[in-house]
C-alpha cells in the first residue's frame, strides 16, 4: 500500500519542480526588437534598431543591448554593422561599402537583426523585408497654381517601375515638426506611381530669401519601408528679423548682457550698503586701537 | 505702581549666563538628536539625489522653500525690536533686543543653509556665486541675505561689547569656560567715553542701515514668487504682504522666547508683565495688518474668480488645502487677536500660547503660499504620473526641515548659554537713570 503513495509523492514533486522552473523562466522579461529600413534623399540607406520590453501593459525602452544587423541572411559577409542601443533603446546602422555589390543587385531584400544574450535577456532575432524603392519630388505649375509632384518607383529586375498605392506625406519643414502643404494629411500614389498636390501654404515664412524646404515622406510602409526626400523652393515669404535677439542687454539675456540700468541700480545699492558695513568694521578696529592707545 | 530699583551687582548676578541644568541638557540633547536625523537625511539626499524628496516636475519648491521663507520672515524681528524701537527712542524694549537679535542671526543662518539643501547638489551654490545672473531675483536674494547676515551679526556684536567687559570681570560656573572667547570678542573694551561714543554712533548707523536691508530681504524673497506669472503669486502686493507677515511671525517668536527665557532664567524682574502687555498690543496690531493683506490677497482674486485662478483658490477655500488654509488663518491670526486684544490675554501664559499659535500658523501659511500654486500651472498637467498632481513631503524632507528648525533653536540655545540674554550694561544704565 505504501509503494504507490511514494510514487504519487515523487510525481507531485516533479510536477511542482517543473512548474516552478517554468515560472522562473517566465519571470525573465521578454525583449522585443524592431527594425526599420530607411532611405533619405536617395543616398546611403540605414537601418533603425529599437529594443523594448513590455512592463505592466506599457512598452519600456531597453538600453545597452548589442544588436548585429545583416542583409539577406546571417553571415559575416552580409554584416551591415553592430550597434548598442542608447538610453531610449534606439540605434542606427548605416549600410557599409562592403555590401554595395550585394545591394546593387537586390530588388527585394531582407534585413536580419540579432541581439546578443545578456544577463537580463535572451538572444532574439527578427527579420524584415522590403522592396527596393526610390522617392522623388518635383514642382509643376498647373493652371498657374504651384503643385508638388511626388514619384515613387520600385526596382523590378533591372528596371525602376512605378509603385502604386503608396501613402506619402507631403509637408513643409518648420522649426519643430513639419506642416502639411495642403488640407489632407497623406496622399496616395496612382498607377504611375505619382501623387500631385497643390501648394496651399501661400505666404508661409521662409528664410531671409524666402526659401522653404518641401519634404515628401513614406513612413513605416510594409512594402518599401521609410523613404524621404527634400527640395528647397523659393515659395515662402522673406523672414524679417524684428530685432528679437539675445544679444541685446535685456532681463532675459545671458549674465554678461544685463541691462545697464539694472547693473547701475543693483551695483549702487550693493556698494552703498557694503560701504557702511566696511565703515562699521573700521569703527570696531578704531575702538580696539583706543585700548592700545 | 512704583518701579523697583535694582543694584548693579544684583542685575549683573541675575543676568549672567548660566550653566545648563538638567532641563537644559535634555533640551539640548533633543535638539542635537533632531539635527542629527536631519543630517542623516541630508546625506541620503546628497548621495542619492533629490529623487529622495517628493518634489517632481510641478512641485519643485516644496517644504524646503516654505521653511526658507519662514526663516527669512522670522529674521526680520531683529530690525523691528532693535532698530525701529531704538530709533524711535522706545526704552521699554531694551530687555528684548538681544533675544530679537539672536533669533534674527540664527534664523538667517538657517535660511541660507536651507537654500543650499534645496539646490540638491551643494556645489551649485558655488556656481550661483560665480556664474549667477544679476537679472534673476534669486541672485538678489543671495546678495541681500548675505548682507543682512553680516549686519545682523554686527548689530548683535556692537551692543554686546560693554557686556563682554562685565563678563570678563566675573567668575563662576556660567562664564569661566568662555573667558577665552570673551577675551577674543571684546578684551579691548575698557568703557572709555570715546569708545562709548563711537559705539553708540555705530549702533545708530547700523539701525538706520538694517531697516531698508531687512525690508529688502523680505521684499526680494516675495519677488521670487511675484516675478513669475502663476495663479496665487501674480500680485503687486506681495512685498508688503510678506513684510507684514514677517513682522507678525517675528514678534510672535520673540513673545515665545521672552516667556521661555523668563521662566527658565527667572527673569520676572526684567521681562515683566508690562513687556508682555506691550508686545501683545504690537502683535495684535501686526496680526490685524497681516489679516488686511490676506483679505487683499485672497478676496480680490476670489471676487473676480478668473478661470486660471479658480482651481487654486477653490482648493484653498474648500478643497484639499482648505483645512490647512483655515487652520493658518485662524491659528496664525484670528485666535491670537481674540486672545491678545483683551488685557487678561496679554498676561505671560496666554501670550505664550498665542505666540506659539502665531509661529505655527505662520509656518503653515508659508507652505500654503509655496505649494498649492505649483500644483496649478496655467497649462494643464497632461500625461504625468498621478503622484505629480499631489505633493506630500518625504521623510527625508520632513527630517531636514525639522532638523533645520531644531538647528535654529540650538543656535539660540548656545547663544543664551554663552551671552547674557538681556543686555546687562544697558539695564544698569536704565536703572540708574530711573533712580535719578
Amino acid at each position: 500500500m505504501k509503494q504507490p503513495n511514494n510514487y504519487k509523492l515523487f510525481f507531485a514533486c516533479l510536477i511542482l519542480l517543473c512548474s516552478f522552473s517554468a515560472k522562473a523562466q517566465e519571470a525573465k522579461p521578454k525583449l522585443l526588437l524592431e527594425l526599420g529600413y530607411h532611405l533619405s534623399n536617395n543616398k546611403i540607406p540605414f537601418v533603425s534598431v529599437y529594443t523594448k520590453s513590455k512592463n505592466e501593459r506599457k512598452f519600456i525602452p531597453v538600453a545597452n543591448i548589442s544588436v548585429k544587423v545583416y542583409l539577406t541572411q546571417e553571415a559575416d559577409a552580409n554584416l551591415l554593422g553592430a550597434v548598442k542601443t542608447n538610453n531610449e533603446g534606439r540605434g542606427i546602422v548605416t549600410f557599409p561599402p562592403s555590401v554595395q555589390a550585394l545591394w546593387d543587385t537586390a530588388t527585394q531584400f531582407t534585413i536580419v537583426g540579432i541581439t546578443d544574450a545578456s544577463k537580463d535577456y535572451r538572444s532574439i532575432s527578427i527579420e524584415t523585408s522590403a522592396v527596393k524603392a526610390k522617392i522623388n519630388i518635383d514642382t509643376v505649375l498647373v493652371d498657374g497654381a504651384r503643385n508638388i509632384l511626388v514619384t515613387v518607383t520600385k526596382k523590378q529586375g533591372k528596371d525602376w517601375v512605378p509603385a502604386k498605392d503608396i501613402e506619402t506625406k507631403i509637408t513643409v519643414k518648420r522649426s519643430i515638426g513639419n506642416l502639411s502643404v495642403s488640407d489632407a494629411e497623406t496622399y496616395t500614389t496612382d498607377s504611375a506611381g505619382q501623387a500631385t498636390v497643390e501648394f496651399k501654404r501661400i505666404g508661409i515664412p521662409g528664410d531671409e530669401k524666402g526659401n522653404i524646404t518641401l519634404v515628401a515622406k513614406i513612413e513605416d510602409n510594409e512594402f518599401v519601408g521609410n523613404l524621404s526626400i527634400e527640395k528647397t523652393v523659393p515659395w515662402g515669404s522673406n523672414f524679417i528679423n524684428q530685432g528679437i535677439d539675445f544679444n541685446r542687454r535685456t532681463l532675459f539675456a545671458t549674465r554678461d548682457k544685463a541691462p545697464w540700468w539694472l547693473l547701475f541700480l543693483a551695483g549702487s545699492i550693493f556698494i552703498g550698503v557694503w560701504t557702511v558695513i566696511i565703515y562699521l568694521v573700521g569703527q570696531i578696529i578704531k575702538i580696539r586701537k583706543l585700548d592700545n592707545a | 505702581m512704583e518701579k523697583l530699583i535694582l543694584s548693579p551687582e544684583k542685575i549683573t548676578a541675575d543676568l549672567m549666563p548660566q550653566a545648563f541644568g538638567k532641563r537644559g541638557m535634555i533640551w539640548t540633547g533633543c535638539l542635537l538628536v533632531l539635527c542629527s536625523i536631519g543630517l542623516i537625511a541630508y546625506i541620503r539626499q546628497v548621495t542619492k539625489g533629490l529623487v529622495v524628496t517628493n518634489m517632481r516636475d510641478y512641485v519643485s519648491w516644496g517644504i524646503y522653500i516654505s521653511n526658507f521663507v519662514f526663516f527669512v520672515a522670522i529674521s526680520l524681528v531683529g530690525s523691528l525690536i532693535t532698530a525701529v524701537f531704538r530709533l524711535a527712542d522706545v526704552h521699554w524694549s531694551t530687555p528684548l533686543t538681544r533675544i530679537a537679535e539672536i533669533i534674527a542671526v540664527s534664523a538667517i543662518v538657517f535660511a541660507s543653509l536651507i537654500i543650499i539643501v534645496d539646490m540638491g547638489r551643494p556645489e551649485r551654490f558655488y556656481f550661483l556665486l560665480f556664474y549667477g545672473r544679476i537679472q534673476s531675483p534669486i541672485m538678489w536674494d543671495v546678495i541681500v541675505i548675505s548682507t543682512y547676515f553680516v549686519i545682523s551679526l554686527l548689530l548683535l556684536y556692537l551692543p554686546l561689547l560693554p557686556d563682554i567687559k562685565i563678563l570678563l570681570e566675573q567668575k563662576g560656573e556660567g562664564v569661566d569656560r568662555f573667558q577665552k572667547l570673551y577675551r577674543f570678542l571684546g578684551s579691548f573694551w575698557k568703557g572709555l567715553d570715546i569708545q562709548e561714543k563711537i559705539n553708540n554712533k555705530a549702533v545708530t548707523l547700523l539701525c538706520v542701515t538694517i531697516i531698508p536691508v531687512a525690508f529688502s530681504i523680505h521684499t526680494v524673497t516675495s519677488w521670487l514668487f511675484a516675478t513669475t506669472y502663476r495663479p496665487g503669486w501674480d500680485s503687486t502686493n506681495f512685498g508688503a504682504y510678506f513684510i507684514s507677515g514677517a513682522f507678525l511671525v517675528g514678534a510672535g517668536g520673540v513673545v515665545v522666547a521672552m516667556y521661555v527665557f523668563r521662566q527658565v532664567y527667572k527673569l520676572e524682574q526684567y521681562i515683566t508683565e508690562m513687556h508682555f502687555d506691550r508686545m501683545g498690543k504690537i502683535v495684535v496690531m501686526l496680526a490685524l495688518l497681516y489679516l488686511y493683506f490676506n483679505v487683499n490677497e485672497y478676496l480680490v482674486p476670489a471676487f473676480k474668480m478668473k478661470t486660471s485662478e479658480e482651481a487654486h483658490l477653490m482648493q484653498l477655500f474648500t478643497g484639499e488645502y482648505a483645512p490647512m488654509f483655515w487652520f493658518a488663518i485662524f491659528t496664525g491670526m484670528l485666535i491670537p487677536i481674540a486672545i491678545m486684544i483683551f488685557k487678561k490675554g496679554r498676561k505671560p501664559l496666554p501670550m505664550f500660547v498665542a505666540g506659539i499659535m502665531v509661529v505655527v500658523g505662520a509656518w503653515f501659511k508659508r507652505y500654503l503660499i509655496v505649494t498649492p500654486t505649483l500644483l496649478h500651472p496655467f497649462l494643464p498637467m497632461h500625461n504625468v504620473p498621478a503622484s505629480y498632481h499631489h505633493y506630500f513631503p518625504s521623510w527625508e524632507e520632513w527630517a531636514i526641515a525639522i532638523g533645520s528648525l531644531a538647528g535654529a533653536m540650538l543656535v539660540i540655545t548656545f547663544f543664551a548659554r554663552i551671552l547674557p540674554i538681556i543686555p546687562i550694561h544697558e539695564t544698569i544704565i536704565e536703572q540708574h537713570e530711573t533712580a535719578e
